[in-house]
């Protein structure tokens, strides 16, 4: 038995040295590639919300054909983009290129801000003549990518055909029609409408959760127009910069909504509900609904959407008429492009990048080429009739990069553009902006930070915001603002509220100087 | 044989009533609460979701509907990633078994040498790991990041059913086999073949199923290695649409968030139902390894 042991033993051994070898071999073919500054390859990285095929890559790929480059897409669903992120940055293992404003968040980059490079070197009239005309045209847009070192770690974009407004209220002009009622025009007249409702529809909830925030779209009219979502909840009035959770407006406007709720004209499942459950409401068979928020009424409401209307713009008890507006987020952005440290030859890519910068390739980049999402005309450009089952949003996504990516736009050119499709999508949308967006004010802009204010807002910012829900919701409920007030300010400060507000009036402050520049 | 002679005795007095009684009450009440969420699935996925999302549905489908079904079958990638799934059960637990078991068996052997290092060798990853990233690395320079062998090669080998499988071995094959065998001219391989895996059916349909379970269950390592959609298994798929609506709330503004929230939670309670069944209707044509047990006098000492 005993030099079978020993076969055994040796074959145990052979088995165990390839191995090594195997190993050692993969990882010296990893390491091939040394610096250089003729490479024409790519790897750009995005994110998408569902998996919408890969027909967007088309026409990025044309503008990357004639920059003599070529790309390859790592194209990740959002579900799994967080775990796919953790993986990626921390093995190293990194694209050229990320894409898309979706990829990474202002903290996430300072976190990992050894991957990524400063691009203003590459920034100039020679190289990059369409991006430098967009900083040139939109100051605000430079302040918003410069940070506070001077340093450019990201591309820009303005979104083409863009609302000013954000979210807003619908409300069921069926009913009001059933009930004889007038559209509302005032506050007042609201409350009236939606006591109306509960008392002559049996089953209604007049007031519920939509597609947006259903506190703050209820207390718009006490002058709250929270910004988009990401800001922090912060505001702007006449230039001084506020906190939305924190001002005598805000107050106003919970006991108001209050003794809404106290009427029952809100759902009482308001701050309960998931999602899904406050969706099944909006688009019930049996129509439940009397108001709620979102972007469009199609959008909300599904196969109801004909009976809903927008809600015109409510005077307030000042008088005075709000919309919710942030046209700084919600059109412009940064974090549109960050290139890596592995990227070698930047220059030819950022060659491709400035392409991207032009009204022809902005266009295409956000509704789809020409002859597949978009035709050009004589005087400007068609939007094309969605095909199949898709709507227009989709459609569009299908076929670009949509909300994401650098690109470059001017308000006056909104004018050349025209829609097969007038009844769906941004046709839809563009048409109540034009009657509402006379009321939108300006919003809290989209400032930089710096790293340590960075990490201060990520410390105190969870606590901050999770109390004043918390709050919020009980006040809504059972009430008690008045009461509660100062405990509640005093708590706020406890918490770091000031050292959150000298940051941001920091920051605001640098933006004005970057953009009075 | 024995077994299926024995007869339930009737309870004779009142005490042993009450016993079985409070027995069987307690047995069909858990059988209940166990079959009852499988039946809810059932149910919620051929039903309106809006009547699922406000609770009207809970015993019978209220307002019958395949509107989930339909949304799930026209998702470009769903028979792609059933087939990618198929394949990768097949495959995997074809080549698990290939490397657990003859390795389970070596260890069995006296003969071999090193035997106790090479068991400790197996044994200690199972505590200490080497953690996802250095993996990664390890995965990515073997080249087999976004290839279909990733999901089939480098998590092949579980220490724990080495153990099961060498535990089996251990007990149900007596050494005297194989000298036995020796006597009759055999040699180790065809031992094996011939002998060994023979009486083994039970260990291998057990090893089998749970291999192939947690093949078919797994996406995670789909998630970290896998980037070609066109690679995907079933479960990724299913995952990316169930939690597509969790975050966009406050990600998107406009018409995509609803658009998508809709969609996803159509199609939740179908997709339970069309990546749960297949596997289950596995079990029933296993159940007769699990029940035989381990092999009973192959051998007289």
């Amino acid at each position: 038995m005993k030099n079978r042991k020993i076969t055994i033993g040796i074959g145990a051994v052979t088995v165990l040295a390839a191995v090594t070898l195997l190993t050692a071999c993969g990882s010296g073919q990893a390491k091939g590639n040394a610096s250089n500054t003729t490479n024409k390859n790519f790897t750009v990285a995005t994110d998408r919300w569902a998996d919408w095929g890969t027909d967007f890559e088309k026409f990025p790929n044309q503008l990357a054909k004639k920059a003599g480059i070529k790309v390859n897409w790592d194209v990740y669903v959002d579900a799994n983009w967080a775990d796919k992120k953790a993986t990626i940055l921390s093995s190293g293992n990194l694209p050229d290129v990320f894409m898309g404003s979706n990829t990474f968040t202002d903290q996430q980059i300072a976190q990992n801000q050894n991957d990524f490079i400063d691009l203003s070197k590459y920034i100039n009239e020679k190289d990059m003549p369409n991006l430098m005309k967009m900083l040139k045209d939109n100051p605000e847009i430079k302040a918003t990518i410069t940070s506070p070192d001077g340093k450019i770690y990201s591309l820009p974009k303005i979104a083409p055909m863009r609302p000013t407004i954000a979210n807003q209220l619908f409300i069921n002009q069926k009913w009001l029609t059933q009930l004889g009622l007038k559209m509302p025009t005032t506050y007042d007249e609201f409350v009236n409408v939606l006591e109306q409702f509960k008392e002559k529809i049996p089953g209604s909830i007049p007031y519920a959760t939509g597609n947006w925030d259903p506190v703050f779209s209820y207390i718009l009219p006490f002058n709250n127009r929270l910004g988009a979502a990401g800001t922090n909840g912060m505001e702007l009035y006449d230039g001084k910069v506020a906190w939305a959770y924190d001002t005598d407006e805000y107050k106003a406007g919970i006991e108001a909504m209050h003794e809404a709720y106290a009427k029952g004209l809100i759902d009482p499942e308001m701050f309960t509900e998931t999602t899904t459950q406050a969706q099944n409401k909006m688009m019930a068979t049996t129509e439940k609904v009397g108001v709620a928020a979102g972007w469009t009424a199609d959008a909300n409401f599904g196969a109801n959407a004909k009976d809903y209307v927008a809600l015109p713009a409510l005077k307030g008890p000042d008088g005075k008429q709000y919309v919710m507006s942030d046209p700084d987020h919600f059109n412009q952005s940064r974090n549109e492009v960050l290139v890596t440290t592995h990227a070698k030859n930047v220059k030819a890519l950022m060659k491709w990048l400035d392409s991207f910068y032009t009204e022809d390739a902005s266009i295409q980049n956000y509704y789809g080429e020409f002859g597949v999402g978009t035709e050009k005309t004589a005087d400007g450009y068609t939007v094309l009739k969605p095909t199949g089952e898709n709507s227009a949003d989709t459609q569009a996504w299908i076929n670009s990069l949509r909300d994401f990516g650098p690109k470059v736009w001017s308000e006056a050119d909104n004018s050349k553009v025209t829609y097969q499709d007038q009844n769906n999508g941004d046709a839809l949308k563009l048409k109540m902006d034009a009657t509402l967006k006379q009321y939108a004010l300006p919003a809290f802009p989209n400032v930089q930070y710096t790293n340590e204010e960075l990490n201060t807002i990520a410390q105190v910012y969870q606590q901050l915001s999770a109390y004043a829900t918390q709050m919020q919701a009980q006040w809504v409920t059972k009430g008690g603002v008045d009461k509660d007030w100062s405990t509640y300010e005093s708590k706020l400060k406890a918490m770091g509220l000031d050292k959150f507000m000298k940051i941001q009036n920091d920051a605001y402050k640098r933006y004005e100087k970057q953009v009075n520049k | 044989m024995a077994s299926k002679a024995k007869k339930v005795k009737k309870p004779t007095t009142l005490n042993e009533k009450i016993f079985n009684f409070v027995v069987y009450g307690l047995s069909i009440l858990l059988i209940l609460v166990i079959i009852y969420p499988l039946w809810f699935v059932i149910i919620a996925s051929f039903s309106n979701p809006a009547d699922v999302a406000s609770g009207a549905v809970w015993f019978w489908p209220k307002s019958w509907s395949l509107k989930g079904y339909q949304v799930l079958f026209q998702q470009p990638l769903l028979w792609r990633s059933y087939f990618n799934t198929i394949f990768y059960t097949l495959a995997g637990t074809a080549f698990g078994l290939l490397v657990n078991i003859p390795v389970a068996y070596a260890l069995t052997r006296k003969d071999l040498l090193g035997r106790k290092w090479i068991s400790l060798l197996y044994v200690i990853p199972m505590f200490v790991t080497g953690g996802l990233i250095p993996i990664y690395l390890v995965t990515k320079n073997f080249g087999l990041l976004n290839t279909i062998w990733v999901m089939i090669i480098p998590f092949a080998v579980s220490p724990y059913n080495i153990i099961v499988a060498r535990t089996f071995f251990q007990e149900s094959i007596p050494e005297g086999l194989w000298e036995a065998a020796q006597v009759d001219g055999s040699g180790t391989i065809r031992y094996f073949f011939t002998i060994v895996l023979p009486l083994s059916k039970a260990i291998l349909a057990v090893i089998g199923l749970w291999t192939a379970v947690g093949i078919w269950n797994s996406w995670f390592n789909a998630l970290i290695y896998l980037t070609n959609p066109n690679l995907q298994p079933l479960q990724l798929l299913l995952r990316q649409l169930l939690i597509m609506n969790q975050t966009l709330q406050t990600q998107t503004t406009g018409a995509m968030a609803s658009e998508l929230a809709q969609t996803s939670q159509m199609m939740q309670y179908a997709s339970i139902v069309i990546s749960t069944l297949p596997i289950m209707l596995v079990y029933p044509f296993l159940q007769k390894y699990f029940n035989q047990g381990v092999m009973v006098g192959a051998i007289k000492e």
